[in-house]
């Protein structure tokens, strides 16, 4: 099966994080550093971020030669992953836009792909919509994957979520993604944002939930978009089109009703009482245009796809359940069988 | 205040133009600003190998320095950095540079920075990731930090209006 986190060919793997301590502390270092003729040199390169609520991002990405085999990733190292909770706490890979940048990345190159960070808007920038992800000037097939957006400013300055704009005839794809309570300027606070000159970029949104979004969910001037198994609660509209805009709906929800496990802690995941997203979904495992199996969490999406970055599964963890079994004496002592559920003692 | 400036300390040959950039990607040159950061600042390990780090005084605020020095790109496709530091002047304000041993891709040489606190986050990590003071050429003195001051004014070039500035600057004009 397919997961939605592709991996380039022959990766050269560089490791980050803005504290120090790794091989790069700067997004710009590296980025400039691996600009190279990848094709030539039959290699991707990969950065694997730490844990840390990183302060980077204006991060430019252009001018390395690359193809569908060799290419740059951005993701995070083994075990640093997120939980599926855009938490920006500095427990998972965040990067936070500063006070006076417009976005963390501009993605001006081919088959650049971002997996599993959480972006985190919080900047004055006063010169148009400050975003997370710009995938920009004639990018094409570029992949964002697992990816949540959050903002939890109120400047009264217009931002997006996750935005594609300009791609020349290119597809983008957002696979698994979340974008919540953008909510700082009602007219122009998006999730998911496409802008491009004209109709024929087509732009891929798959299994992304937006919610709390004070304008728009989903929202297209121009691009032609598909969205697949996509979630669109409590925000000011749904799925917007202007110009020659359109966006083709397969199996999404506007209803307002699925239930999430925890909305006041941004715990997206479906909750076991939902029956709105769950099982409601198109199985994209044989996708002609961008095939996986997983889900926000990297679990494997079962026959019956839900709608949403979350495939539903029972949540146990230390604070729900208890299952510590007083097994036996010893010594004259109890003891206990601590049981691991989902690497938490319990 | 002080900050530290990640400078490319060799030219990097330019794409040719093809579909995705129709004027050729221009790639870093010796003397391009890459990265700013506060002093002191903990480099990666490939970063202090890579690139040359230079300290600078500024009164400007740190966000809108970074900005500055890292984006406004005008002209994507044309222009990689907007902002270089000229070697020759640098060479002036710090006689004892060795500028052979700023281009040997095969040293680590970093006479701005002191080398205790350039390799501390290193030191015990252990494995691959271990970096020494042995392995890094601070100068004469490598527990000397040198900085240049906020008022030389030949030293960073605006690749965009092609004129010289002051750190300060590069957000006043």
């Amino acid at each position: 099966m397919a997961s939605s986190r592709k991996t380039g060919t022959s990766e050269n793997v560089s490791t980050y994080d803005s504290a120090g301590g790794k091989d790069y502390s700067a997004l710009t270092t590296w980025e400039q550093a691996t600009d190279n003729d990848l094709v030539t040199a039959t290699q991707s390169e990969v950065l694997e971020c730490y844990a840390g609520a990183h302060a980077d991002g204006n991060l430019y990405v252009t001018g390395a030669t690359i193809s569908s085999s060799y290419m740059r990733i951005i993701r995070p190292a083994s075990g640093e992953e997120h939980k599926g909770i855009p938490k920006t706490d500095g427990s998972c890979v965040e990067f936070h836009l500063s006070s006076t940048a417009q976005y963390i990345f501009a993605i001006v190159e081919n088959y650049f792909k971002v997996q599993d960070i959480v972006t985190k808007i919080n900047s004055s920038y006063n010169g148009g919509e400050s975003t997370t992800f710009n995938i920009w000037v004639n990018a094409g097939y570029v992949e964002v994957v697992g990816c949540m957006a959050i903002d939890s400013d109120s400047d009264n300055k217009p931002h997006v979520g996750h935005y594609t704009g300009d791609m020349g005839n290119n597809p983008a794809y957002w696979i698994n993604c979340m974008v919540m309570n953008i909510t700082s300027v009602t007219s122009t606070g998006t999730g998911f944002f496409t802008w491009a000159a004209d109709t024929d970029p087509d732009v891929y949104w798959y299994n992304c939930t937006a919610k709390d979004c004070a304008n728009a969910a989903f929202s297209s001037s121009n691009p032609q978009c598909l969205a697949k198994n996509c979630i669109s609660q409590d925000n000011g509209s749904d799925f917007v089109t202007d110009g020659g805009g359109a966006i083709t709906q397969t199996t999404c929800t506007s209803a307002d009703t699925v239930t999430f496990r925890n909305e006041g802690s941004d715990d997206l995941h479906l909750a076991n009482t939902d029956t709105t997203a769950n099982g409601q979904g198109t199985d994209l495992s044989g996708d002609a245009i961008f095939a996986f199996d997983d889900d926000i969490d990297f679990k494997v999406r079962t026959t019956d796809w839900d709608i949403g970055f979350d495939q539903y599964s029972p949540h146990l963890d230390a604070n729900s359940i208890n299952l510590r079994t007083t097994a036996a004496k010893k010594n004259g002592t109890d003891t206990e069988n601590i049981k691991k559920i989902n690497g938490n003692n319990v | 205040m002080k900050y530290e400036l990640a400078i490319a300390v060799a030219d990097e040959q330019d794409t040719s133009p093809n579909d995705q950039y129709p004027n050729g990607a221009k790639r870093k040159k010796q003397g391009d600003i890459i990265s700013v950061r506060p002093h002191p600042w903990n480099w990666g390990r490939k970063e202090i190998d890579q690139y040359l780090i230079v300290i600078i005084n500024s009164d400007i605020d740190y966000e809108e320095l970074r900005v500055e020095l890292e984006t406004n790109r005008t002209n994507p496709e044309d222009i990689k950095n907007k902002y270089k530091i000229d070697f020759t002047e640098l060479k002036k304000l710090l006689p004892e540079l060795d500028m052979e041993k700023v281009e040997d891709k095969n040293k680590i040489y970093q006479p701005f920075k002191k080398a205790t606190q350039l390799v501390e986050k290193f030191d015990g990590i252990g494995a691959n990731h271990a970096l020494g003071t042995q392995f890094v050429d601070c100068g004469d003195d490598s527990e000397k930090e040198k900085d240049l001051p906020k008022t030389v004014s030949n030293l960073i070039y605006n690749k965009i209006d092609k004129n010289f500035k002051k750190i300060d600057e590069v957000i006043s004009g």
